[in-house]
């Protein structure tokens, strides 16, 4: 049975169906996999299949996600734009961003990463909570996004920390996914799948590859928005929490792997095309940078004070 | 300096830690040697990596004087009689197979030696298989051990992981060192590094390693926790009679030698090793730095059959991606 979950802020939830014990998506027909939730068979592109393959052969149980509310907020949604080969400086993303063609929109992207370990930054203010949020996304100003917040706290000289998968449509609320758990160091990997349509719909595929355990989900947007799926990327944000002027975490390094993304018009379109955006502090200087190292895998990396 | 001998009369030599406020991007030369850091390096592309380490942590970093455990000698590399080199039909040249051992190698260009290994990771989570048992990864870099020559000098992390009734362990993670040998000599086992506070999954390891080339039975161990922006080092010696050989280095993902066998590899998902890059000096004297780029793949396979295990990939010119695949 599917059910239809209402948000708070307008748009839905749709679950799928939870497969039988057994089910193996490898075999199964595009109906099935359709039903359950799972990504579809990319067999227009072999190099995508073999990826959709490899993903799948793993021990991976799927559950039905539960939400709570993400109370964090977001200093704004950056505007991306090209500016020749320079790295586009941004105040709370840092990662890659691919643009999509004229005439052209994502309707997919892919990435596998490991989920970094938070650390106060050095300026920390004893008593806040510091994020360094990892995720991928559809669309610049209206990102459909899906991610893990790894989080800490100084009190003293202990460490508080926090680890929470994620995901949003801007201007839709943001839900956590209370029974996905992840750990620091974790493989996670997430496919979103998005088209525009009234109201635009996505599916979300986010699988704790270390664990086994995946969450497949659809949402619904909030009606009236005009969403354009222009840009697809893979990001480390700095969030603010509780309202504070938001500092990114230490988290060391991560790397996207298998970042691809996909158009309307089925062309398949490498991170490493894509744009690098750096994450600068209010003195111009690089927090968070990023470096393409093939063209399906991308770096990044603290850098910051 | 100080000396401490371990079980096995294994001589460990530390350093004087430096004062707090030690920056070792300003640090004249005999000051550096003194604290036990890496000299800075002569070569341009080494100073790059070196300044890139400290920069993250500057102002912030915290030298710990080691300790060390007992040399475990039921935990610990294994070399000949199961490792060996393979090359299938049909499979692009430079892949390399082994029954313990994923990753990247390089090889000192002819007539040279290598001296130097460096390398970074994020340290992964791991999960235990299905079935009830003990599983193990340590992910380490090192020097020697392919090839011609029969020792390793290596260091790394430690993963351990388990499953009894179903239910999965806690993971544990430690910090060790070993100057493995093949026989004769009686090999000593991985040694844990104590006192400076364990590593966290999820942070970014940084290890250095340093030797005076081929014929040391010496090596200085830089080991630093990035994020946690802390760090030790030391002087391990090689077994009497055993000195590098220095023909190969390497950034591995292993199932070690538990108990006189090799162990089940834990699910690690996968690691990237970063920055990974070798110094090779000739004779005279001329630096040649070694990408990992530049090196061979090595995939572990299951005895017998030859299951893949866990795959390595020289993904880019210093990066070597390690992927854990199963089939065991």
């Amino acid at each position: 049975m599917t059910s239809r979950i209402p948000l708070s802020k307008g748009g839905s939830v749709r679950l799928f169906t939870e497969p039988p014990t057994g089910f193996d998506p490898l075999s199964a027909d595009d109906r099935e996999l359709a039903v359950y939730g799972f990504p579809r068979r990319p067999s227009e592109d072999p190099r995508l299949m073999e990826r959709w393959k490899t993903a799948l052969s793993r021990p991976l149980r799927i559950i039905r996600p539960r939400f709570r509310p993400r109370d964090r907020v977001r200093l704004g949604v950056p505007k991306l734009s090209r500016i020749g080969d320079l790295a586009i400086p941004n105040p709370i993303w840092s990662g890659v961003a691919v643009i999509a063609p004229a005439g052209d929109s994502f309707s997919w992207i892919e990435g596998t990463w490991i989920v970094p370990n938070a650390y106060p930054p050095g300026n920390a203010t004893n008593g806040l909570w510091y994020t360094a949020s990892t995720w991928v996304g559809i669309d610049d100003m209206y990102p459909l996004q899906a991610g893990c917040d790894s989080d800490v706290l100084a009190q003293g000289s202990s460490l508080h920390r926090e680890l929470n998968v994620w995901w949003e449509w801007v201007p839709g609320g943001s839900c956590y996914i209370s029974n996905l758990p992840v750990a620091q160091g974790d493989t996670v990997s997430c496919l979103i799948c998005a088209e525009g349509g009234t109201p635009p719909t996505g599916t979300v595929f986010l699988h704790n590859i270390t664990s086994g355990l995946a969450a497949p989900f659809a949402v619904n947007m909030i009606p009236g928005i005009q969403w354009s799926g222009n840009t697809a990327e893979w990001i480390v944000e700095q969030i603010s929490n509780d309202g504070d002027p938001a500092v990114l975490a230490r988290y060391g390094e991560t790397y996207f792997d298998g970042a691809i993304a996909g158009t309307v018009q089925h062309q398949v379109i490498d991170a490493g095309s894509g744009e690098i955006i750096q994450l600068v502090g209010a003195n111009n200087n690089v927090i968070s940078t990023a470096t393409i190292e093939t063209p399906t895998l991308v770096q990044v990396k603290y850098t910051g004070p | 300096m100080k000396t401490h001998t371990l079980d096995g009369n294994v001589k460990v030599r530390t350093f004087v830690p430096p004062p707090p406020d030690f920056d070792p991007l300003s640090a004249n030369q005999s000051d550096l040697l003194k604290h036990g850091f890496p000299a800075v390096p002569e070569s341009r592309e080494q100073r790059e990596l070196y300044k890139r380490l400290f920069q993250q942590m500057k102002g912030r970093f915290r030298y710990i004087e080691p300790t060390f455990g007992k040399p475990n000698k039921n935990r610990g590399g294994q070399y000949r009689f199961d490792k060996r080199r393979k090359k299938l039909s049909g499979v692009q040249a430079g892949n390399e197979y082994s029954n313990i051992w994923s990753g990247g190698v390089v090889y000192s260009p002819s007539g040279s030696g290598i001296r130097w290994v460096t390398g970074a990771w994020t340290i992964p989570n791991v999960s235990a298989p299905p079935e009830d048992g003990d599983y193990y990864a340590s992910i380490w870099i090192g020097i020697d051990g392919d090839d011609i020559s029969s020792d390793v000098i290596q260091a790394g992390v430690n993963c351990d992981v388990s499953r009894s009734h179903g239910a999965q362990s806690k993971p544990t993670f430690s910090l060790w060192w070993e100057w493995y040998q093949d026989e004769p000599n009686e090999d000593t086992g991985q040694v844990p590094i104590t006192k400076i506070p364990p590593p966290s999954p999820g942070d970014l390891l940084a290890v250095t390693i340093c030797t005076q080339g081929p014929g040391s039975t010496e090596a200085l161990v830089f080991f630093a926790n990035v994020t946690q922006a802390i760090g030790t080092s030391f002087l391990a010696p090689a077994q009497p009679g055993v000195a590098l050989v220095g023909n190969c280095a390497e950034w591995i993902v292993e199932r070690p030698r538990v108990n006189g066998s090799a162990s089940t590899l834990a699910d690690y998902g996968q690691v990237f090793f970063s920055s990974c890059a070798a110094a090779a000096y000739a004779s005279d004297a001329a630096i040649e730095i070694v990408d990992s780029g530049s090196g061979n793949y090595i995939n572990m396979v299951q005895y017998g059959d030859d299951a893949l295990i866990s795959q390595g990939i020289l993904v880019a010119p210093t990066v070597v991606e390690c992927v854990y695949v199963g089939g065991q």
